[in-house]
């Protein structure tokens, strides 16, 4: 090779280096913001939960917040409402009660994390001080090291830095190392004694640490590096103690004086969760933050590689790096530092070497990294989800899909970004199945894990298993589902076109394809994370008890059951509520298929294109025959009582007939997408990902067309029995100005039946091929007016989803907007009163029998009442109240024909005081652990241990009998209970 | 392994330095690096002998070039072995005074404290009290067990540099 050609090589090198230190610059910042955004958001949890502990909220509470709750019963009396409006009512009176506290506690969380990110900056900007005390950092005189001197300075400007750093000299680290440290303006390199040696026994050795050096100012590694340590021992020093020290003991701050430990089971377990979730964010921000030092020291050893002449003196340097390192910051038995060690600050020295040979891998992400960054945003997001949801009120749900919608594009961008990073080595191949596969769940799981072991969880059992384990399990399974679904899209469009693209087209291609999978899978993890925050609306199906026509016929029955249950399912619903998914489904084929359009001379792409609409087209038309059939079906079963509009449509009567006609159409079209779907899943080989949206959109088009031919076709035979006149017109069969509702309806249930049939059509056919291997087919021509009349009917096809999403788009913005505030308002207490001191009624003292028990609650959109006798309780003089069970009391209902029962054992105590007709109960311990028992038809369907949780309630006693009552108006369940004394 | 108050730190660092200079045989290279920061090291092992010679410093790993192993360095060992061996002169010997130190030592009586280059001269002066065989064969041995014990050398090569440190025509015994 010429002098020239290794010039050549070199710049190309170099390059290259440059290239990749750039994409990595990014990467690691996000990376750097997550781990400050997850410390922060633990600062959030730790000031609420300091700030319920203080003095001055038990005040607020005593003077502002309970008197108002007390009134909202008053309030809400006079205006005679349902029992759900009641509910509704009651709950936006309690969030306006709360405000006080709510903005309390916003004021002390701002003022807290303010105090934390100043004790940040305090300790970032100490940090030379402290570096140069504790490791006895001196000077490097001039006096006999002018000539070392002046060889750094040459380096520094070599580096491109501004100015050279302050050079110090650790006099005590016999090691050859050097390190990286200081404030803007004022950075310093200081060398190990060791290193300086070095100096007149290896030169070239002792240039390729202070390049390494000099990297990590380069690449301003200085100020993320420190600050990031800084938050972290401030977030440490400032709130954990007070955490630790209010989980021992919850009056810590309010009555320092009196120390008590709860022997309640309830308490440990909530303080070992507590203490749990601290370890574990300790641990995931000391791993994390390790894991990104590491990338960094391999971006300097680029960088600095790149500053080297061909010596290769950093390789040796780095090559001769013993590993396991034989220093340990921590008494690890020197067997074990090898597995410590790859958790470490630095990486392991073939790694760095690796690092410098091929700069593309610092950009490739790992499966530990993704799960990661995973696990870190799950922290910031739920951390900080039930702060930011109080004090958004009325405007909750839109607060959380929003709040959840930069970390989806964190993720999925993520993902995406990865999965293309390892398709690198091996373009036009895409990245590997296995990559494909464990990335996508790496992610996922790192998110699902960081819930349960957030903070929040600890404190509020929110973001954990609030509701229940099958529940988390479903979460988690959908979002498993939905980012292996965005990494088969990705990776099926990437090998496609990295087919035949060429460099610069390839770098566009990348970053549409990124984008798209961003704007598409982005707000679809936000509408997931709603779902599934606090009750998990995903578990929420409604599939029967729900008023109807028709009952006596025991199919329609289960069919109008079910269609209610559908068209009342949140998470459908709530998305059918957004123009997300029309626009995703149509971007994830219009994307690729513009993409593909311009680059491939081989046709076997638009042939796919055009088979999978064709598909598409078929089971549209099979929808729409299915439209016509529908409605003679129904007139041959169903009698005329059965087919008729109820004259008032209400609450009682809400699956009248036309409205289980339409649902019934919308599952058959669904199911058809679903079919279409399963076919082009299991005949394509590739594609799929895109094919099938194409194919599910095309037969959701022609089937709201046939929606309204059903509409029509009843119309014309008289089907329903009506006061309204029927008749036959033409214009019957053309769409309305709800079209755009009907075909997000219809799109929207498509895609959730498609989906799981379409994967499972696609694995059965893998199988398939598998066992009987077929010879690759021959590159095929397309005809050019063929082509031309695919990519009008398609550009058609998409034009229209996407104007009925934007003509949605007002109905969509009034969906989410919450409705307007109730005109009902609690008087305020009367200032001029002051506050009742705590009292103790001498009625109650004594114990006292339930001889009736009712509780009237909702059990899905079925009322219950449960009606129960026998608990004990009894108030004592000192102030103590006990609930007890004995050996069980059975609560029972009817619910829906079906005999549900709850049986609690154990039992409760509390401390308790009296206020102007209320029961107030703190400090409650389960006294006798216990269990509460579901049984439904008799048999068990769940058993939860007794916890320690009482309400305060209202209460009228007189002589030997006692009434108590509902005290929170907010809950949603009422109940009444006559007690006599005994 | 703090030095005795009794002993001069200056005499002690003198000494250490003539044993470096005498090390310049076995080790060249080693010990014109080390002449470049004698002084700085010297000053690190009065302040905190132990941390001097155990060679980690600490200080958090963030943005250090890696985990590289201590070097070995002679100066720190040397101080240390020169403290012991000034110890074992003023006991032994009776030569309390600083000055009677440095005239056994052979070291050269400089002003400003700072050894002559060549110490020979001093050595052959009759005036001047000698050590006798078997105590430089002590001294010598007290400098190869500091360079095992503190620098973890193989005992031979401990040996030659305390045998070129110290002289084996003066105590008669070649190194192994």
């Amino acid at each position: 090779m010429t002098a020239t050609a290794d010039e050549d090589v070199g710049r190309r090198r170099a390059v290259r280096r440059s290239a990749s230190a750039r994409s990595l610059r990014p990467w690691t910042d996000i990376r750097f913001a997550t781990l400050i955004a997850a410390v922060l958001a633990s600062s959030v949890v730790a000031l609420s939960v300091i700030h319920v502990a203080t003095p001055s909220l038990e005040r607020l509470n005593r003077e502002r917040v309970d008197p108002c709750l007390d009134g909202i019963t008053a309030a809400v009396a006079p205006l005679r409402l349902t029992f759900s409006d009641s509910v509704l009512v009651r709950g936006w009176l309690t969030n306006q009660c709360m405000e006080p506290f709510f903005h309390q506690q916003a004021k002390w969380v701002g003022l807290g994390l303010l105090a934390q990110l100043v004790l940040a900056g305090m300790l970032y900007a100490l940090h030379p001080w402290w570096l140069g005390r504790r490791r006895r950092l001196t000077r490097l005189a001039s006096a006999g090291n002018a000539d070392v001197l002046a060889e750094l300075d040459g380096l520094a400007r070599q580096a491109g830095l501004p100015r050279p750093p302050l050079w110090l000299l650790a006099p005590y680290a016999g090691t050859h190392g050097g390190q990286a440290f200081g404030l803007p303006r004022r950075r310093r390199v200081c060398l190990d004694v060791g290193l300086l040696l070095r100096y007149d026994t290896d030169r070239a050795g002792f240039r390729a640490v202070i390049r390494h050096e000099l990297g990590h100012l380069h690449n301003r590694d200085v100020d993320r590096t420190y600050l990031t340590i800084a938050i972290w021992w401030s977030f440490v020093a400032s709130l954990v103690a007070p955490l630790i020290a209010l989980s021992l003991n919850p009056d810590v701050l309010r009555r320092p004086q009196q120390w008590s430990w709860s022997g309640d089971p309830a308490s440990s377990r909530e303080l070992l969760h507590r203490l749990v979730a601290l370890l574990f964010l300790t641990a995931v921000v000391y791993l994390a933050r390790n894991a990104i030092l590491r990338s960094r020291e391999l971006h300097a050893d680029v960088v600095a590689a790149g500053w080297e002449s061909t010596d290769g003196a950093l390789r040796r340097v780095v090559r001769s790096l013993p590993w396991p390192p034989q220093v340990s910051r921590f008494p690890v038995p020197r067997r074990w530092r090898g597995y410590g060690a790859h958790l470490g600050t630095h990486p392991d020295p073939r790694r760095r070497v690796a690092a410098m040979d091929d700069p593309d891998r610092l950009a490739r992400t790992s499966g530990w990294e993704l799960a990661g960054l995973g696990l870190v945003t799950a922290l910031v997001l739920n951390n900080i989800s039930l702060f930011v949801g109080n004090l958004m009120g009325r405007y909750l749900v839109i607060g959380l899909v929003l709040l959840a919608l930069p970390a989806g594009a964190l993720l999925v961008g993520a993902l995406v970004s990865a999965l293309r990073q390892v398709d690198a080595p091996h373009r036009g191949q895409g990245p590997s199945r296995r990559d494909a596969v464990l990335l996508p769940i790496a992610v996922a799981a790192g998110f699902a894990t960081g819930g349960p072991l957030s903070l929040l969880a600890a404190d509020t059992n929110l973001g954990g298993f609030a509701a229940g384990p099958v529940a988390f399990a479903v979460n988690t399974t959908l979002l498993v589902t939905g980012f292996l679904l965005i990494s088969a899209w990705t990776r099926s469009v990437g090998r496609s076109l990295d087919e035949s693209s060429t460099g610069g087209h390839r770098a566009v291609s990348a970053r549409v394809v990124t984008a798209t999978a961003v704007a598409v899978g982005a707000p679809m993890f936000a509408l997931w994370y709603f779902y599934g925050y606090g009750t998990n609306l995903f578990m929420t199906f409604h599939g029967q008890g729900w008023p109807a026509t028709g009952w006596a016929i025991e199919w329609y029955s289960t069919l109008a059951d079910t269609i209610g249950g559908l068209y009342v399912y949140q998470p459908l619903l709530r998305t059918r509520q957004t123009p997300l998914a029309s626009l995703g489904m149509v971007l994830l084929w219009a994307v690729p298929a513009v993409l593909l359009s311009r680059r491939h001379r081989d046709s076997r792409q638009s042939v796919c294109f055009r088979r999978a609409a064709a598909v598409g087209a078929i089971a549209g038309l099979v929808a729409v025959i299915a439209a016509i059939a529908i409605p003679y079906a129904a007139q041959a079963v169903l009698p005329t009582d059965v087919r008729r509009i109820p004259d008032e449509i209400n609450d009682e009567v809400l699956l009248h007939f036309p409205f289980v006609h339409m649902g019934t159409y919308l599952a058959v079209a669904a199911l058809l997408q679903a079919v279409a779907a399963a076919v082009v899943a299991a005949m394509a080989t590739r594609l799929r990902p895109v094919l099938v949206p194409l194919t599910v959109t095309t037969t959701a088009v022609l089937s709201t067309a046939g929606l309204y031919v059903s509409w029509a076709v009843s119309s014309c035979i008289n089907l329903v029995a009506s006061s309204k006149t029927n008749s036959c017109r033409p214009m019957l069969f053309l769409p309305d100005e709800h079209v755009d509702v009907h075909l997000h309806f219809i799109l929207v249930w498509g895609a959730a039946a498609a989906i799981p049939v379409a994967l499972i059509s696609a694995g059965i056919a893998a199988l398939w091929r598998r066992l009987r291997p077929t010879p690759p087919t021959a590159p095929v021509t397309d005809r050019h007016h063929r082509r031309r009349l695919a990519a009008g009917v398609l550009g058609a096809l998409g034009t229209l989803v996407i104007a009925a999403a934007a003509v949605a788009v007002p109905d969509n913005i009034d969906d989410w907007t919450p409705g307007a505030a109730p005109s009902v308002a609690v008087a305020p207490p009367d200032p001029g009163q002051p506050p009742s001191a705590p009292t103790i009624d001498p009625c109650l003292i004594g114990t006292w029998r339930e001889t009736s028990h009712r509780t009237d609650t909702a059990i899905g959109f079925d009322p219950a009442r449960f009606t129960s006798s026998g608990t004990i309780q009894t108030f004592t003089a000192e102030g103590v109240a006990t609930l007890d069970t004995g050996t069980g009391v059975t609560e029972t209902a009817i619910v829906g024909g079906h005999l549900v029962e709850v049986i609690t054992t154990g039992s409760i105590t509390a401390r308790y005081h009296t206020d102007n007709g209320v029961i107030r109960y703190d400090d409650e311990k389960v006294a006798r652990a216990g269990t509460v028992t579901i049984k439904v038809n008799g048999s068990v369907r769940g058993e939860d241990p007794l916890t320690a949780d009482l309400s305060d309630e209202r209460y009228a006693c007189s002589g030997d009998t006692l009434r108590q009552i509902n005290g929170e108006p907010s809950m949603s369940s009422q109940y009444a209970v006559e007690l006599n004394r005994t | 392994m703090k030095a005795r108050q009794s002993t001069d730190q200056h005499l002690v660092a003198e000494v250490a330095y003539a044993m470096l200079q005498r090390a310049a045989a076995v080790e060249p290279a080693q010990v014109m690096a080390e002449r470049r920061v004698f002084d700085v090291l010297r000053a690190a092992y009065f302040a905190d002998p132990h941390r001097a010679l155990s060679g980690a410093d600490g200080g958090g790993d963030q943005l250090k070039f890696g985990l590289p192993g201590v070097e070995e360095l002679l100066t720190p060992v040397f101080l240390a072995a020169s403290a012991e061996v000034v110890a074992y002169v003023v006991d032994r010997c009776s030569a309390a005074s600083r000055r009677g130190v440095r005239r056994l030592l052979g070291l050269p009586m400089e002003p400003d404290g700072r050894p002559a280059e060549e110490p020979d001269a001093v050595a052959d002066d009759p005036a001047v009290p000698q050590l006798t065989g078997e105590q430089w064969a002590q001294v010598r041995s007290i400098v190869a067990q500091a360079l095992v014990r503190y620098a973890k050398m193989s005992p031979q090569r401990a040996d030659l540099i305390a045998a070129a440190v110290v002289g084996d025509g003066i105590t008669g015994v070649p190194p192994q």
